[in-house]
């Protein structure tokens, strides 16, 4: 056992050094690099002397370095713990990472519990109760949620909860707590902002896992072994949730290991950007659009690792709720 | 992504033209009002001084003795204010520009009401020797960085002699302006502590008016030695590279709180990627009528809100104070009129987009399709298309087919005006009443909906099907599709639906068109630098053409930003090195001609002169750049309680420095 734990670890290191480079060479490839985009931004609203001070600038992104020092620069310093500067904030990648952490965790977590909480009593019951009137609606809900793009849903959410409910939007809090020190007030705020991106995430996050739900336990409540699990005259309910929901609940682990942890470092960025949630996924996609290295580059690596995290443990717990899986 | 907006949008838009049927007029199409009256050049000095309450224990100098004896005294524009608040603004830049506009105090300044310049941190307008090769500049006496310690010219010999003739530092460089005729840096004297002198090689006009241009010119000279030499590796920084390093990451005076600043508020807190905290400087050089040292509002705290949706919902619930760029969009003027009672906010009258064109479209005078260009091995279907650009006529017929009525229905929902390629109308070139008329014939120039005519002058220029197929063909008989490349110069949706009118206009008279969208793609930035397009969309608009000649006068090209003749443009700035010489008598070789005159021509009223005849060459031989609509307003968004707003400026254009120009210090809040 530990000695599969040491390698999958030893294989997630050689792995988190691959992907570091190729999506560092990626970031790099398309022709031009941060500064283009700034002198066109900068040149669009009239600074003459932008493209002159060209040079300025290369030696301060330090973008006249060849490729290969630039990322070995960064890949070594990396493990010390320096992740290195932002171009577009101008500040440590570290740092503003790092104000944004906590918000993103509690942000992944409370939508994370909403939906499995949501996701699984609804998926039993649509598979036990299949076809009827209220396996029906959950169905189309869930294809609904399916369908519906997160931020789209983001946008419609955000105009109705400013047309009709009169609440600020953007944002985790209104304009009298955003500076504020923490407060039994100021968390209470929070929670007024909170419902907007949890119950998106919830729509949008719950209808697959309701799906996969729902297929699985159906599949499972057909087979022998539950059969005669009734046929000894077992609880109707605890032949459903003590045997078939934890053999059908599998790839829902899986699920849960590696998409929620990389979640957390960079959840529904799209659904982000468009509430303006102080979180890593909206300044994730800002970084590759204008091609911010060093801070693209930092949140993916934490990205890999996480997947890579995650999916370990989801082996892991495997082998703990279901006696059929060993590892070797 | 915002259908759903847009959608509200239109039902407002559309119960706002079935209301203007009605005799109350919409705010929102109001023309902007007149210029205000100029202020008087000597306002009296009040008698005493008083200062902020925030200020009261702080532990400074009485207020008397923070000011300078040369203060300069600001005329309110509607009352006297009252201390105190926090202006809460909001910005979409990380990099922070937009917020640098609402603390423009350069030297020379534009006025308030845009008509030209003015003294800022200068006693007086420069002077010139008689050669025009030497400009004095005197500074005011006693003015102090918001740390107390003195501004003087050591200040800018600092900069000059540590920072930018310092070979190790690099971040820091000699301008563009402060150069010679042969590229080496000019000659600069610092007598005493308030004059700073100038000297160049050749007669220069124009660069003290350079340095007014938004707050990029004088930014890169506003650097307060005492702070700064902590740092420098020669005075009591780090030795070498370390040391240049820990520099210009200190040499930031909006990332580095306590940075000592020039300006009415400066830096106390930065959060990357959140917000920016600003807070009034004790030693602020500027008074008001009776003597309160300015500014009024003791912070200014400006939030990244980088989605424009948001941004506008935000504004739109009255979460900003002032917001001068946080909506872009004049089509989002009804949907904040709607919500102005419940948001407890007004849209300040008068200020304009400063558009001369929005949407326009350059014509590429210099249409090559390669980037290295060698005529030898060009196609000659490539020539004959630069040909075909380069004709008259075949202009004329693109500008005759455009709908423009259109295009502003479709695009602008009816705001705006209908009119050919200029700059923006606000320019001072133009205010005196024979300027009014130049910009009139310009605005109006081929700008007339005519298929018919169009027709006629592709038929002049032997641009006509020749195969039969329906769509007009090279005069050699090749098949020609025009391709107008979208980008997202002025908005991506405004380029998209103008260019869907446009084609459908176009193909209408039998030209193939392919809308070739280059937004997000690498694309954008080298075929619109190097001219490899035939029609590119644009937004054009500017003040001063001297300090920024580009949108007429052909002098730049090659990756520095160039408009309908890049490769022209490209030779004159080489020197003739690189780019195309343009033909003698050819309108490029003409438009040279003038701007060299114009560098050499001392009085104001003289060079406007010259601008007329440039836009002569317009008027004459164009269009080069096509127009459809201009002169929209921009929604400024100002709660209730906000005193003091100017109700005039344009927002297009960054180089006239507005909102800065309109003294914000000023501004105060009734509540």
């Amino acid at each position: 056992m530990l000695s599969y734990i040491a390698k999958r670890i030893l294989y997630m290191l050689v792995m988190v050094i691959l992907v570091s480079f190729v999506s560092f060479l990626i970031i790099e490839l398309p022709p031009g690099d941060f500064l283009t985009q700034k002198l066109q931004e900068l040149q669009a609203r009239g600074d003459r002397s932008a493209a002159l001070r060209i040079d300025e600038y290369r030696a301060r992104y330090k973008l006249d370095e060849p490729l290969m020092s630039r990322y070995w620069n960064w890949i070594t310093n990396f493990v010390t713990g320096d992740f290195g500067e932002s171009f577009e904030f101008e500040r440590p990648v570290r740092d503003i990472i790092g104000q944004r952490a906590l918000m993103s965790v509690i942000l992944a977590l409370s939508s994370l519990t909403i939906v499995w909480v949501i996701a699984i009593p609804i998926g039993v019951y649509s598979a036990t109760h299949q076809y009827s009137l209220g396996d029906q609606v959950i169905t189309t809900i869930s294809f609904l949620g399916l369908g519906m793009p997160g931020f789209l849903l983001a946008l419609l959410v955000i105009f109705f909860a400013m047309s009709v409910l009169n609440v600020e939007v953007g944002g985790l809090f209104s304009s009298e707590f955003r500076d504020a020190p923490w407060s039994l007030a100021k968390v209470w705020d929070l929670l007024k902002h909170l419902w907007i991106p949890a119950l998106i995430s919830a729509v949008t996050g719950a209808a697959g896992l309701v799906r996969i739900m729902r297929g699985n336990l159906l599949e499972t409540l057909g087979q022998p072994f539950v059969e005669a699990a009734r046929a000894r005259g077992l609880k109707s309910r605890s032949v459903t949730w003590k045997h078939a929901v934890r053999v059908a609940i599998n790839p829902l682990v899986v699920i849960l290991t590696t998409e929620a942890l990389p979640g957390i470092v960079a959840g529904d960025a799209l659904v982000g950007t468009v509430l303006n949630l102080p979180t890593i996924g909206p300044l994730f996609v800002r970084a590759l659009q204008v091609q911010d290295m060093f801070l693209a580059g930092t949140i993916l690596v934490f990205i890999v690792l996480m997947v890579m995290i995650g999916a370990l443990l989801g082996d892991l717990i495997l082998v703990a709720i279901d006696p059929r899986i060993r590892l070797d | 992504m915002n259908k759903k907006l847009l959608f509200i949008t239109l039902l407002i838009t559309l119960s706002m033209i079935i209301g203007a049927c009605q005799p109350a007029e919409p705010p929102a199409v109001e023309e902007p009002v007149a210029p205000p009256v100029e202020e008087p050049v000597d306002v009296e000095e009040p008698a005493a001084f008083r200062q902020a309450p925030m200020l009261d224990d702080m532990g400074l100098p009485p207020v008397e003795d923070r000011l300078p004896e040369d203060l300069k005294v600001i005329e309110v524009v509607d009352s006297i204010g009252k201390y105190g608040g926090t202006w809460n603004a909001v910005t979409w830049w990380p990099g922070a520009g937009n917020i640098k506009m609402k603390f423009y105090d350069p030297p020379v300044r534009w006025k308030a009401d845009l008509t030209g310049y003015e003294a800022g941190l200068l006693i007086e307008m420069p002077e010139w020797t008689d050669d025009g090769q030497t400009i004095t500049f005197t500074f005011r006496r006693g003015l102090r960085w918001s740390d107390g310690e003195p501004f003087t010219t050591a200040d800018l010999q600092f900069w000059w002699e540590e920072l930018a003739n310092n070979e190790d530092y690099r971040t820091v460089t000699v301008p563009w302006w402060a150069r010679n005729t042969d590229g080496t840096p000019i000659t600069m004297e610092f007598p005493d502590d308030v004059t700073w002198v100038l000297k160049f090689d050749a007669p220069q006009y124009i660069m003290p008016y350079v340095l007014a241009q938004g707050f990029w010119e004088w930014e890169p000279l506003m650097k307060p030695a005492h702070f700064l030499k902590q740092y420098h590796p020669d005075f009591d920084g780090q030795p070498g590279d370390e040391g240049y390093t820990e520099l210009d990451l200190m040499d930031r005076w909006f990332e580095t709180p306590g940075y000592p600043c020039l300006m009415a508020w400066c830096l106390q807190e930065y959060v990357p990627g959140d917000y920016h905290m600003f807070m009034r400087n004790p030693y602020y050089w500027k008074v008001d009528t009776a003597g309160n040292q300015l500014p009024y509002i003791d912070y200014v705290r400006v939030e990244l809100v980088e989605n424009d949706e948001i941004r506008t919902l935000q504004t739109a619930q009255g979460r900003y104070d002032c917001t001068f760029r946080g909506v872009q969009s004049p089509t989002d003027i009804p949907f904040l009129l709607e919500n102005q009672e419940s948001g407890d906010y007004r849209l300040v009258p008068g200020w304009m987009d400063g558009a001369g064109a929005w949407p326009g479209i350059m014509i590429n005078q210099d249409y090559h399709k390669d980037l290295e260009y060698d005529p030898d091995t060009e196609d000659p279907v490539d020539a004959e298309i630069r040909e075909l650009l380069r004709d008259q006529d075949f202009r004329q017929g693109l500008s005759f087919a455009m709908d423009r009525q259109r295009v502003l229905n479709v695009v602008w929902e009816g705001i705006g005006d209908i009119k050919q390629f200029t700059i923006s109308p606000q320019s001072p070139h133009f205010a005196s009443p024979e300027g009014q008329q130049v910009f009139e014939d310009w605005a109006n120039s081929y700008v007339e909906y005519d298929p018919t005519q169009a027709d006629a002058a592709f038929e002049a220029a032997g641009f006509v099907d020749a195969n039969g197929d329906g769509w007009r063909d090279l005069p050699s008989g090749a098949s020609f599709t025009l391709v107008i490349d979208l980008n997202d110069w002025g908005g991506e949706r405004t380029n998209t639906e103008f260019l869907q009118v446009y084609k459908e206009n176009l193909e209408a008279v039998g030209v193939q068109v392919l809308i070739n969208n280059v937004i997000g793609t690498p694309d954008a930035g080298i075929r619109g630098d190097y001219g490899l397009y035939m029609l590119r969309t644009t937004h054009a608009s500017e003040l001063d053409l001297w300090t920024y000649p580009d949108w007429i006068f052909p002098v730049r090209g090659g990756g520095e930003g160039s408009r309908a003749f890049p490769q022209q443009g490209l030779y004159y700035s080489t020197g003739g090195e690189e780019g195309w010489a343009p033909e003698p008598g050819s309108p490029a070789a003409r438009l040279q001609e003038i701007y060299r005159r114009g560098l050499i021509t001392p009085t104001e009223e003289e060079r406007d002169r010259l601008i007329w005849e440039a836009v002569g060459v317009y008027i004459e031989q164009g269009p080069f750049i096509l127009g459809a609509a201009g002169d929209q307003p921009k929604p400024v968004v100002c709660k209730n309680y906000m005193r003091n707003v100017l109700e005039y400026g344009v927002l297009g254009p960054w180089a006239p420095g507005t909102p800065g120009n309109s003294n914000p210090e000023q501004y105060w809040m009734d509540k």
